[in-house]
């Protein structure tokens, strides 16, 4: 995936300016900045749900002016269908994508049973916690193999205890099931604890302050929050959006 | 959990508290009626007596089969069509724009004041009360479904986007769904109007039908007769609306959590 000189504007304003990034298969690019930078509207120009006012999405050198195939998303919202069960949500993605019924049930269960929601498979959204609808937006996004995956602040609608279960059982699942993906949050931890690289987004408006390569070994857990690396890291990202907030 | 008890009791308290409203607004008629009032005034134990032979009787069976075949066709083509109309606004911003003057104007407007045209339009048949009915669900079905289908929340059109659906499949799957709430609301409303169309038309056309039974009883002093007919109607409206409530509940049990 790469972004290439992405500016983006609602009307006259102007939300993020020149964005060039790059993402290679296999690797995590997190992209932190504060509330309101513009995060998830450069998320959306990669899934293409809106066009950039100047530059290129381009997702393996397609310019991408739709969602490309092979791209799956998990909202900050979960965008779950209220009416469908959490099973018939995650089948249904395989469903509109062609794998016939009945593969599509048994690896939407083989999901279920991944993110931890045996036995609520006949649920419906409105009776689970908030916690357990992000569980099953993970799980749509996931049985599809993405060959990207987008992630928009997936943990941040969820209290602070359910998101930390939530993000270190997301990197129990990544490690199992490796995924390009593109990390959007405004958590620090939740960056460098998931990036291989970082891209801080300050100012506005906003561009990208620095490009951070994280080398802490994979797998990670949460031995990792302790280490001298993470919490460099953690400062320095820090400065930076601090650095931005003050212009 | 800790709340499930005392929950009980307050329900209890409930039923007994509206079975002695109940108890006193029948006992302060019957007794205003027996004292002071002309006798020719419908009671409740007239009522409770006339109940069983009019329900019985061939003239109330025609009246009812008269009026209810006529609210059920006209709730059909006027629900049927008002949803697909709503549908389609929903989904067409010009066809929303050309005709919502005409929707929102004509739902605001009493059915009532279009009779006597209809009367002369269509004569005094049952082809007039067919279409005051039908039009009378039309209108809020129209109104409703199309306010149901312009809203299909951002999140789920997003959702529908990343998972590259058709057209078709957005139809089937996302426009339809999240609107059927706005179409149950509708009908429920066009049940309501559906009734008192086809009573209104009766009325004022003199169509047999429970409306003409309740006019031509109350006139010849059988009040009590005429109640049984009100009551039916009212024990029909309140039937429909405790179906689709249960329907709502069954079979869309996320029906509140569409709009969020
Ligand atoms: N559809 C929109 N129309 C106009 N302005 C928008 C729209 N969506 C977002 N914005 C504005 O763009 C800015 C960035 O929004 P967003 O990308 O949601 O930020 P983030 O995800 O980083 O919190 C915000 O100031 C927001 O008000
Ligand atoms: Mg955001």
């Amino acid at each position: 995936m790469e972004l290439d000189g992405l500016t983006m504007r609602f009307g006259e304003r102007t939300v993020s300016r020149d964005i060039h990034l790059t993402l290679d298969p296999g690797r995590v690019l997190a992209i932190v900045g504060p509330s309101g930078c513009g995060k998830t509207t450069l998320l959306r120009a990669v899934a293409g749900l809106i066009q950039p006012a100047v530059g290129t999405v381009r997702i393996d050198g397609q310019a991408v002016t739709r969602t490309p195939e092979g791209v799956a998303m998990v909202f900050q919202h979960f965008g779950l269908f209220p009416w469908k069960t959490v099973e018939a949500n995650v089948a249904y993605a395989l469903r509109v994508s062609g794998v016939p019924k009945k593969a599509a049930l048994e690896r939407a269960r083989e999901l279920i049973r991944l993110v931890g929601l045996v036995g609520f498979e006949k649920s419906y959204p409105h009776q689970l916690s908030g916690g357990m609808q992000q569980r099953t937006g993970l799980a749509r996004a996931l049985a599809v193999r993405p060959r990207l995956l987008l992630m928009d602040e997936p943990f941040g609608a969820l209290d602070a205890q359910t998101r930390e279960v939530l993000q270190f059982e997301m990197l129990r699942i990544w490690q199992d099931h490796p995924v390009t993906m593109l990390f959007v949050t405004h958590s620090i931890d939740e960056a460098v604890l998931f990036g291989d690289q970082i891209a801080v987004l300050n100012g506005r408006p906003s561009g990208i302050a620095e490009l951070i390569d994280v080398s802490l070994p994979q797998p990670r857990d949460r031995s990792v929050l302790a280490t001298a690396e993470f919490l460099a890291i953690r400062e320095r990202v820090w400065n930076l959006i601090m650095t931005g907030q003050r212009d | 959990m800790v709340s499930a008890p005392t929950r009980r009791p307050r329900n209890l308290a409930g039923w007994v508290g509206k079975l002695i409203v109940a108890a006193l607004v029948v006992a302060v008629w019957e007794a205003s009626v027996r004292l002071w009032l002309p006798d020719y005034l419908p009671t409740p134990s007239g009522v409770v007596r006339a109940a069983w032979p009019t329900l019985i009787s061939a003239d109330f069976g025609k009246a009812f089969g008269d009026t209810i075949s006529g609210v059920a066709a006209g709730l059909l083509i006027g629900c049927l069509a008002g949803t697909a109309l709503g549908l389609a606004t929903g989904r067409l911003p010009w066809l929303r724009y050309l005709t919502s003057p005409y929707l929102s104007g004509l739902y605001a407007m009493p059915m009532l004041a279009i009779v006597p045209m209809a009367t002369i339009w269509l004569g005094y048949s049952s082809q007039t009360r067919l279409a005051v009915i039908a039009l009378s669900a039309f209108l809020p079905c129209a109104v409703s479904t199309g306010d149901g289908a312009r809203n299909v929340p951002s999140q789920l059109r997003e959702t529908a986007k990343v998972l590259r659906l058709s057209r078709v499949r957005f139809v089937l799957d996302v426009l339809l769904p999240s609107t059927l709430p706005f179409v149950v609301a509708g009908v429920q409303v066009a049940v309501g109007r559906a009734l008192v169309g086809a009573v209104a038309v009766e009325f004022l056309a003199s169509l047999p039908g429970l409306g003409t039974f309740i006019l031509t009883n109350a006139r010849s002093f059988e009040q009590n007769t005429a109640f049984v007919a009100v009551f039916v109607l009212a024990v029909l409206g309140i039937a429909a609306r405790a179906g689709t409530e249960t329907a709502l509940h069954r079979l869309m049990p996320w029906h509140l959590h569409v709009n969020r």
